[in-house]
């Protein structure tokens, strides 16, 4: 029982650590999906790409316009249930969630969210009839090029502002329909 | 036959049982500190009319799908899970049923990043990795927190525990610090320098402004420092000799990470606890049978 205890933890162990050090060998190897499943599963898998490049964002601010059947706006928070103000800076998570949702390759998240925000409007106040996502960045450098960005630090030592507010707007999706976008 | 002894000697070699103990205290400590910076979160993120649709969720990634937030998902039944993981934390530290606590904190993180995983933090891949390595370890069950860090009541009997769980936290400390140095390198303002005067300007600088410019050749400096820094604090731990200078090192590190960043504290705790993997703080006063076996070793 002793040696078959000790070939298991010799065999798991062996396993484990052959993963963790996979994630030091060069390149992008492909690997089966069953594998890549049981990484993930087992939290093994190795991506640590923490600042791998610099930040872009100083702030980020998400708000949500609605406009009723007179044309009089309403302002309402992005946070769902309720469509509560969120505070990116405060809670790191909300950063990350709007961050990945409406940059590309968030669109999967952000098509639902959508249809879910217009539910809640609608259920908040039935006059409105469409709404647009508001999302205000405050960025160090809008481009995200070596050329483009260091042209911020020159434009700092000039008495410049070290952020540059850039507003995108997703929308109008209507508030009564499917307003995937 | 030798390369069975190696083997035997990397992974079986005995250790004392109150290092995983320390790290079982750890990591419930900080998994307590990680539910608390969630329970804000856990209606927006995690309830079914929230802000992450589950369908979408369920369908994303690879994993195998175990989220019980795919079955506990409105207000109230959400919030006894968060509650049901904090007493779990607090079982797993004083050694009470510590290995069924564990799974159910390791299924606790893996259920937030399935049904979350836009909103992932890095530290709770961190999180999850050490959950999963210290669920197949021993885990040093009869030390209490009193016993260890007050050393108050009647402790056990040191017992001695194959060191397999412990080489493979340090196997992973060194991936995780050498993975992101040879991503950084690779990268233009890292090359250049230039990336520590850009997160200071970020929203991960807890002092934002252009402030910057004037320290510009302290932060070049410092950005080449860090890469040597990352390199250096796993092997530093490892070898006998130099580990209380990687220690000292790697906690200076996180604690400047955790003081000029902001939202970063967590992942901070989360690596100086992985530090515990390679010290021993009863090095002194080893079970009997422990310097036997190392005796053996040595032999």
């Amino acid at each position: 029982m002793k040696t078959l205890c000790a070939i298991l933890i010799v065999a798991f162990a062996s396993l484990c650590a052959a993963n963790i050090l996979a994630g030091l060998a060069p390149g992008n190897r492909p690997t089966s999906t069953w594998l890549t499943a049981l990484r993930q599963t087992t939290g093994l898998e190795q991506n640590w790409s923490m600042f791998h490049s610099i930040p872009r964002f100083y702030r980020l601010h998400v708000r949500v316009i609605a406009m009723d059947s007179g044309g009089k706006e309403h302002e309402f928070g992005p946070g769902l249930p309720g469509l509560k103000t969120l505070y990116p800076r405060e809670h790191i998570r909300y950063y990350y969630t709007f961050e990945r949702l409406f940059t590309p390759g968030g669109e999967n998240y952000r098509e639902p969210y959508i249809k879910a925000l217009a539910q809640a409007l609608e259920n908040k106040n039935p006059q409105l009839v469409e709404f647009s996502v508001h999302l205000n960045v405050e960025t160090t450098h809008p481009q995200n090029t070596p050329q483009e960005i260091s042209h911020l630090l020159e434009r700092i030592r000039k008495g410049g502002k070290p952020t540059v507010e850039q507003r995108s707007v997703f929308g109008p999706f209507p508030v009564k329909n499917d307003g995937a976008g | 036959m030798a390369l069975v002894e190696i083997y035997r000697s990397i992974w079986l070699k005995k250790v004392d049982d109150r290092r995983y103990a320390l790290l079982r205290i750890a990591f419930a400590t900080v998994m307590l500190i990680n539910i608390v910076h969630l329970w804000p979160y856990r209606v927006t993120l995690l309830c079914v009319d929230g802000i992450i649709d589950p369908v979408v969720a369920t369908s994303s990634g690879a994993g195998l799908h175990l989220s019980i937030f795919a079955v506990v998902n409105s207000p109230v039944p959400v919030t006894i899970v968060f509650i049901a993981a904090a007493v779990a934390t607090l079982l797993l530290a004083s050694g009470k049923l510590a290995r069924p606590m564990l799974g159910i904190l390791f299924w606790f993180l893996l259920s937030i990043m399935q049904r979350a995983p836009v909103s992932a933090a890095g530290w709770d891949f961190i999180l999850l990795n050490l959950a999963f390595i210290l669920l197949f370890s021993p885990l040093g069950e009869k030390w209490r927190p009193q016993h260890l860090l007050l050393r108050k009541g009647t402790p056990p009997d040191p017992q001695i525990v194959p060191r397999y769980g412990l080489v493979l936290i340090q196997l992973q400390v060194f991936v995780i610090y050498w993975q992101t140095v040879i991503q950084k390198v690779g990268d233009y303002y890292w090359q250049t320098g230039d990336f520590m005067t850009y997160f200071m300007l970020s929203h991960h600088s807890r002092f934002p402004g252009a402030w910057v410019i004037n320290w510009q050749g302290l932060l070049d400096i410092l950005t080449y420092l860090t890469l040597m820094v990352e390199l250096a604090i796993p092997i530093l731990l490892w070898i006998p000799k130099t580990r209380k200078a990687g220690l000292f090192l790697g906690v200076t590190f996180h604690l400047g990470i955790a003081i000029f960043g902001v939202n970063l504290a967590i992942f901070s705790m989360v690596m100086i606890i992985t530090f515990l993997a390679f010290i021993n703080p009863w090095h002194n006063q080893a079970p009997s049978t422990e310097t036997q076996d190392l005796q053996k070793d040595a032999g």
